[in-house]
């Protein structure tokens, strides 16, 4: 009788201990704890150029000699606005190009994007980009979807139609070429 | 009858000296015992150095930290060999929301200590987390069984060669559990 009282001790020990085993795992943290991520992806809008410069071999005169047509790229991630525009301008509109003390005005470099008509770089401020009587509004194109990119060519020339030939020399200028979210 | 009463009288000053002599020395029955119960239960608690944190802007391309936070466990235990600290989203599709869209948590890199980041992309651990949102962020020993332990929490968005999220502000909320195992 002794024996069986201790064997059923035994046993309802055995049970107590594994009981306890079995209960710490699993056993879970208050919680879950809770860390907040912020992220901001900042908006963006970049504007590439498929070369960096143009060149044509000889200006024509009485005509319209193009330049090399290359592409403009425009890539946004915005989180608001309709228009993508290209502004394209020359620092000082009387001497757009300039060979030594001869310059090319901008009145005669003459640009379009897609199949527009050419038109001067005579233009004002545009979006606030540019200088007076030396700029243009060269493409406006949709914003949506915001996260979006485009491509267009950019056809520039020399426009001497009815206009005496520049001095002969090598001229060099800088177009430039801006994109604003409107 | 005077005599009757002395007599009497001696009696039960007699009696009282006899009963007077029994108390001294005289036990109680017993021991009576009582019995004291008393339960420390087992906890397992955990806390963040920080209750959010913030990437100010997303880097394209590339990876973009958060600033590191830490993580402490303290634990009480009557027994178990590892506490595992568990990460997840509840959305593994949109770990992290904003205007302009979401981010996944396959995005969402993390790692604790110097271990190599790893994405919330797994299934549950130890009944904890959903099923490709999750991530089992560290383990360290349970003994000794009433002790603490921190690590650092280091939290990224991985961009790299994949398209940057559209422009705006995200959030999202990571959650953790420790469980001992």
């Amino acid at each position: 009788m002794n024996r069986m009282f201790k064997q059923v001790l035994l046993v309802g020990a055995l049970a107590v201990m594994a009981s306890s085993a079995q209960a710490q795992v699993g056993t879970l943290s208050n919680g879950p704890v809770t860390v907040v991520l912020n992220a901001t992806q900042a908006p963006t809008l970049t504007l590439t150029t498929s070369v960096a410069s143009v060149t044509m071999a000889s200006i024509g005169a009485n005509v319209v000699t193009p330049f090399p047509t290359f592409n403009v790229t425009a890539t946004w991630n915005l989180t608001a606005g309709t228009t993508i525009r290209l502004v394209g301008w020359f620092n000082t509109p009387a001497a757009a190009l300039v060979s030594g003390a001869n310059n090319i005005a901008s009145a005669r470099v003459v640009g379009r994007t897609g199949v527009a008509a050419f038109a001067p770089f005579t233009g004002a401020v545009s979006s606030g980009l540019g200088v007076a009587g030396g700029t243009q509004q060269l493409w406006s194109v949709n914003a949506a979807p915001l996260n979006g990119t485009a491509t267009t060519n950019l056809d520039l020339a020399l426009d001497y139609v009815g206009q005496p030939s520049p001095n002969a020399g090598v001229y060099t200028g800088t177009l430039n070429l801006r994109a604003i979210v409107q | 009858m005077r005599r009757t009463r002395s007599l009497l009288a001696l009696a039960a000053l007699a009696l009282a000296a006899n009963t007077a002599s029994a108390q001294v020395g005289t036990l109680s029955n017993g021991p009576v015992t009582v019995v004291l119960n008393a339960t420390q239960s087992s906890t397992l608690a955990l806390s963040t150095s920080a209750g959010s944190t913030t990437i100010a802007s997303i880097n394209a391309g590339t990876t973009t930290d958060f600033p590191s936070l830490n993580v402490t466990a303290a634990w009480n235990l009557t027994s178990g060999a590892n506490i595992v600290l568990v990460g997840w989203f509840a959305t593994p599709a949109s770990a992290l929301t904003g205007p302009g869209g979401n981010i996944a948590s396959a995005r969402v890199l993390g790692r604790t200590g110097a271990a190599a980041y790893a994405p919330f992309t797994g299934n549950a651990v130890a009944g904890q987390g959903v099923a490709g949102g999750t991530a089992q962020l560290w383990s360290v020993a349970a003994t000794p069984l009433n002790s603490t332990a921190t690590t650092n929490l280091d939290l990224r968005l991985d961009y790299t060669a994949q398209v940057p999220p559209n422009a705006g502000a995200y959030t999202g909320t990571l959650n953790l559990r420790a469980v001992v195992q």
